[in-house]
């Protein structure tokens, strides 16, 4: 194992320890590749600590989506408060997978046609 | 006959109030890196490192294999021998300072790898350059520098059994957090490393103790350990050869362990996190989804939880039939606590939202009145156990815990109660006592309790991963299920053979580690620890009453602490021998000796031809219904001692025992020799062997394979046969002891320096020593014993004194670890004078174990020294309450190095016995002056005071002697007092009939005088 090996795989464990689980994957569109992988506040940082791993890519968008949420009153009931957000933040997370399954579904949708073909074929030739 | 009552403090087990159950955080688990490594040290008592091996492996490869050495440890002649062996073997050579801070730290710490090894804490003590005491969470435990880089954490281990510690990283010394994350206040959580002793893990797995070699081989790795025993001699080949397979021997231990945990399908359970079996049971409920009673049910009532952990009491072992031999049958209950747990349905509990509680005093009195033996050969009443009864007990037989005979450490016996205040006891303990008196105890209150809804989101599991072992936690009783379990699979493997036969075993012993794990330890668990200061906290007796108490001792209660489960289990366990004791007597037979869950029962002498052996078969027949199992069969078997060791057929069987626990059995041979079919070890197991089986004694026949089990050596059967032939001839009381040259040498025991204050004692050895010559944490140390009559001499002093005695406190051998019995007797000293102690002072083998024989079974009468046949109950009269927590803390240690009661949790007298007390001496004193009442309770009159006007508190040696000593002097000083006034109504009643001076000149004293007398005595009337 090289230095540059070493410190690419202390650099590797870290980052799974950051993420908490020694085998992380993006909740949204599965990726699974460490490097690209972050801990997302489904509420917001500042309404709850509850995280959930996803790749900068989903994580962008997710946050991105969070800054549309409505704006909390300081003198609003905090726990009621952080349970709205955490209903949001959820909500757009799963607005992600929703359009995640739909192009899963499309695409199986796609491959059974082409399998279809491809068996049709066989049976014909 | 219920014998005169003896006042006695008793011991009640008392509730520590603990902060709410918090749910453990689930840690990531280590990453697919492993460092393995392995210490070769020095053999003499500093035990040095010299070299050492390692393994870094990625999953299953190694990347990397090296030797390390300490570089003034070994010569120029033998690094080069490491050397050329490294080099040969392509292994990286490394120094010591080297493999900590590039392997160790920059390698196994920064890649999150798992650290394995064989007996951790020792290597890792070698391997350190400094040690200290640990702080917080560790404290009583170690804080070990291993690299001279300041940047590197330390690492901690704290001991907590023979088998098992803490081992982890302290937090390093750099700012873990960036400026950022301290605004959000978003902490890093410190990195405390993934530890793993193989020993532990195998231990839990296997359920014995194992050596490397004996794991190896048990385990039938490729590469078994090295034999290998020239540790003393220069670095060579072969010893380096040793080291390296070593490393590799340990992996592949580490490795098929793994695979067996795996197998178990428990993934929520860390392999770091695997202490012992318990472990493993907590593992299983988990799997199930079982969540913890005190989480479930957090608000239950403290009266409540002070009067369920009163009426806990740990399993009966007793003596009936003391140091005579008695033709026995030993029968055995089949797996006593998963059968009790069954029969009284506590499954129910396990899986509850909690529990509901209601008062049942009326049903409880009429079911005692009414209850009978026949009413509890009946599977569904045990259902009705779930009760805990407040008695006011009255010569009722219960099990009572005290320090007898002025013992040190408290013990439990069923011996006759009577109690002023009122004392809580399960159900199943006041029928055993009904069935044993005849007379129901009065009951002031009961409380049944039931079990809350079923929780949800409980899930089923395999047991060892096997569909075919599936148990689900809704539909069946888990206790019930895995014994069926068992017990099918033991069936199938009794039928099978080769490989089928290994893996049925292995099944069967999986399913029993999972019966036995879950069925009683887990309930009561209880984790103490001792902290640097003493602190207030708030303790629950069994009245339900909260007080403050200080002490330095936390204790904390385990995940699926529920102590109504643990009282119930050994309440019903206590109830089953109490059953088998009424069934013995109606069936005109007697015991020898009782231990939990087993009962020697005993032929009279007046039972001829086959008798005996059906009336107990009679017995064991009689359990047949209370069988909640799927298979038929008796609970209560007779076991497989009671058949010949050649015929395989019932063959008489003998018993001698001593005292609980102390017992042998035995057959007679054709020569009218004992033919040993099942010794104990209790009371030997903590010295070391004088000589090895392999060097035997003259004249003493080799004992059977089957005797040497669960810890028996060769010389311990070997002792039991000379205490048996003796007990046989005309002299019991002289067994020879000088049956084997070896018993002349100092009697020694081993333990490990596992506790600063251990290693304390050999803090004037290790003065003025270099550091690798000390004696370092976990470095074994031995104990030895002064002889008794050179204490003796000590003790008195050799001219009069005046003033107090000085006070002399007996001598404390200890010696820095050797093998060879002649360095050990010239290197012992005493570990708190530090003052050398000659060999001719130490006790020998053959002096230590004296007095075994004859060992008292204090708890009992007719148990005393020379005492022999039939002991009886002990009638104890409560003359104080003492709360305490957890018993037998730190057990290990206690039987090696002997009882240390201030290692156990102690909460001192009930608000009531204080006040009771202090009343008493108020009494005594009034009746017989200060200056008396201090002569008769032997204490300064000046202490006396002190406690009277509320300016002593009454703990420790004064509160024991007050609760024994009081109510007899105070008694005997009603009886004084009360003979004093009879003579002076005498002397009235003379004084009125015969005139002042006719009385006076009767009396032949002064009359003047006389009336005196009488005039103070008027005033006093």
């Amino acid at each position: 194992m090289t230095d540059k090996e070493l410190a690419r795989e202390i650099r590797k464990q870290r980052r799974l320890e950051k993420l908490g689980t020694n085998s992380p994957i993006c909740g949204t569109c599965g990726e699974a590749d460490y490097r690209t992988l972050e801990k997302h506040h489904v509420a917001g940082r500042k309404y709850d600590p509850d995280t959930v791993i996803a790749c900068r890519n989903c994580h962008r968008k997710v946050s991105d989506d969070q800054k549309d949420h409505p704006a909390i009153d300081a003198n609003a009931d905090a726990m009621l408060s952080a349970i709205g957000m955490f209903l949001l933040g959820l909500v757009d997370l799963l607005e992600l997978v929703i359009d995640k399954l739909s192009a899963f579904g499309l695409a199986l949708i796609e491959r059974a046609k082409l399998a279809g073909g491809e068996h049709a074929g066989e049976t014909v030739a | 006959m219920i014998p005169a009552p003896e006042h006695l403090p008793i011991a009640l087990r008392a509730y520590a109030v603990a902060p709410k159950a918090r749910k453990p955080r689930d840690g990531i688990g280590a990453s697919d890196w492993t460092l393995t490594f392995d210490c070769e040290t020095r053999t003499d008592a500093g035990q040095a490192l010299r070299f050492g091996a390692f393994q870094l492996r990625k999953g299953e490869t190694v990347k990397f294999a090296g030797l390390f050495y300490e570089p003034q440890e070994l010569s120029a002649a033998e690094l080069e021998t490491l050397r050329a062996y490294a080099k040969r073997h392509k292994l990286v050579v490394l120094t010591r300072d080297e493999f900590a801070d590039d392997w160790l730290f920059l390698r196994a710490y920064q890649l999150r790898a798992r650290i394995v090894g064989f007996n951790l804490p020792f290597d890792i003590s070698r391997l350190a350059i400094d040690h200290g005491i640990a702080r917080g969470a560790m404290y009583g435990g170690f804080t070990f520098a291993m690299s001279r880089q300041k940047f590197w954490p330390h690492l901690r281990v704290k001991h907590l059994s023979r088998r098992s510690q803490i081992i982890d990283f302290a937090a390093p010394r750099r700012q873990p957090d960036s400026r950022g994350q301290r605004k959000r206040g978003d902490k890093t959580p410190v990195r405390r490393g993934y530890f793993l002793d193989v020993s532990t893990l195998a231990h839990a797995l296997l359920s014995r103790g194992f050596t490397l070699g004996e794991l190896s081989r048990f385990l039938e790795v490729p590469n078994p350990k090295l034999e290998f025993d020239e540790f003393d001699g220069p670095v060579s080949d072969a010893i380096l050869r040793y080291a390296v397979r070593d490393v590799q021997t340990t992996w592949e231990c580490y490795a098929a362990l793994m695979v067996k945990l795996e197998a178990l399908e428990l993934p929520d359970l860390q392999p770091e996190q695997i202490y012992s079996e318990a472990s493993l049971g907590k593992g299983y409920l988990r799997a199930m989804g079982i969540a913890p009673w005190r989480e479930v049910q957090p608000d239950f009532p403290d009266h409540l939880m002070g009067a369920l952990m009163s009426s806990y009491y740990g399993g009966r072992s007793e003596v009936r039939i003391r140091r005579e031999a008695r033709q026995v049958i030993l029968c055995d209950f089949l797996s006593m606590y998963p059968t009790v747990c069954t029969l009284m349905g506590l499954w129910r509990f396990v899986t509850a939202s909690g529990m509901t509680w209601r008062d049942a005093t009326a049903e409880t009195q009429s079911l005692l009145a009414s209850v009978t033996l026949e009413d509890l050969q009946t599977p569904e009443f045990w259902r009705r156990l779930p009760v805990l009864v407040k008695v006011l007990p009255d010569a009722d037989i219960f099990p009572v815990r005290a320090a007898y005979q002025g013992e040190q450490l408290a013990t439990i016996a069923a011996n006759y109660l009577t109690c002023d205040t009122p004392l809580w006891f399960t159900l199943a303990d006041c029928i055993a006592s009904k069935l044993l008196t005849g007379k129901a105890a009065k009951v002031l209150e009961a409380v049944a309790f039931d079990p809350g809804p079923m929780q949800s989101d409980l899930r089923p599991v395999n047991i060892s991963g096997e569909s075919e072992y599936r148990v689900d936690p809704v539909e069946t009783d888990f206790f019930k299920r895995v014994i069926e379990l068992r017990k099918e699979t033991q069936g199938r493997m009794n039928a099978s053979s080769g490989a089928e036969k290994a893996v049925l075993n292995g099944a069967q012993h999986n399913l029993k580690i999972c019966g036995n794990s879950t069925s009683y330890g887990i309930w009561l668990q209880m984790n103490v620890a001792k902290r640097s200061e003493r602190f207030m906290t708030t303790v629950i007796g069994h009245d339900g009453k909260a007080f403050e108490r200080e002490t330095n001792m936390a204790e904390k209660p385990g995940e699926y602490f529920h102590p109504l489960l643990g009282s119930l289990i050994t309440g019903a366990a206590r109830l089953m021998l109490a059953v088998t004791e009424s069934l013995i007597e109606r069936q005109g037979l007697e015991w020898a000796f009782c231990d939990t869950d087993s009962m020697a029962i005993a032929k009279p002498a007046e039972f001829v031809g086959d008798e005996f052996r059906s009336r107990v078969q009679g017995i064991a027949d009689w359990f047949a219904a209370l069988n909640p199992f799927a298979f038929s069969g008796s609970i209560l078997k007779i076991e497989g001692e009671n058949d010949g060791l050649e015929t395989g057929a019932p063959e008489p069987l003998f018993c001698w025992a001593v005292s609980s626990k102390r017992y042998a059995l035995f057959n007679l041979g054709s020569d009218g020799r004992p033919v040993l079919r099942k010794v104990s070890a209790h009371g030997l197991g903590h010295l070391l062997p004088p000589y090895e089986a392999g060097n035997p004694p003259a004249g003493i026949p080799a004992p059977d394979d089957s005797v040497m089990r669960d810890g028996v050596q060769r010389w311990h059967c070997d002792l039991w046969f000379e205490i048996i032939s003796a007990g046989l001839g005309s002299n019991p009381d002289m067994p020879r002891l000088d049956f084997h040259p070896a018993t002349n040498a100092p009697a020694v025991s081993r333990y490990a320096a596992t506790a600063p204050e251990l290693l304390g004692w050999f803090k004037h050895h290790n003065v003025n020593r270099p550091y690798p010559d000390q004696v370092k944490p976990f470095g074994f140390l031995l104990s030895l014993s002064a002889k008794r009559n050179w204490a003796r001499r000590e003790i008195i002093a050799p001219e009069a004194r005046k003033g107090r005695p000085r006070k002399v406190s007996s001598v404390k051998p200890i010696a820095p670890f050797s093998k060879d019995a002649a360095t050990i007797a010239v290197t012992a000293f005493d570990r708190i004078t530090g003052k050398m102690i000659p060999a001719s002072e130490l006790q020998t083998y053959r002096e230590a174990v004296a007095p075994y024989h004859l060992h008292p079974e204090s708890k009992f009468l007719n148990g005393d020294y020379v005492d022999r046949g039939t002991t009886n109950r002990r009638h104890i009269r409560a003359s104080a309450i003492r709360y305490i927590g957890k018993e037998a803390n730190k057990i290990d240690r206690q039987q090696v190095l002997g009882a240390e009661s201030e290692l156990d949790p102690k909460y001192g007298l009930s608000d009531g016995s204080v006040a009771q007390i202090r009343e008493a001496l108020a009494e005594l004193v009034s009746l017989v002056g200060k200056a008396g009442a201090a002569k008769a309770l032997h204490m300064p009159s000046g202490q006396i005071g002190l406690i009277l006007s509320d300016r002593a508190s009454l703990a420790g040696a004064a509160a024991g002697v007050l609760a024994t000593v009081l109510p007899v002097e105070l008694a005997q000083a009603r009886r004084a007092a009360h003979a004093h006034q009879l003579e002076a109504e005498q002397l009235f009643l003379a004084v009125r009939t015969h005139g002042l001076r006719a009385t006076a000149r009767r009396l032949s004293v002064d009359a003047s005088n006389l009336r005196r007398k009488i005039r103070k005595l008027s005033a006093n009337r």
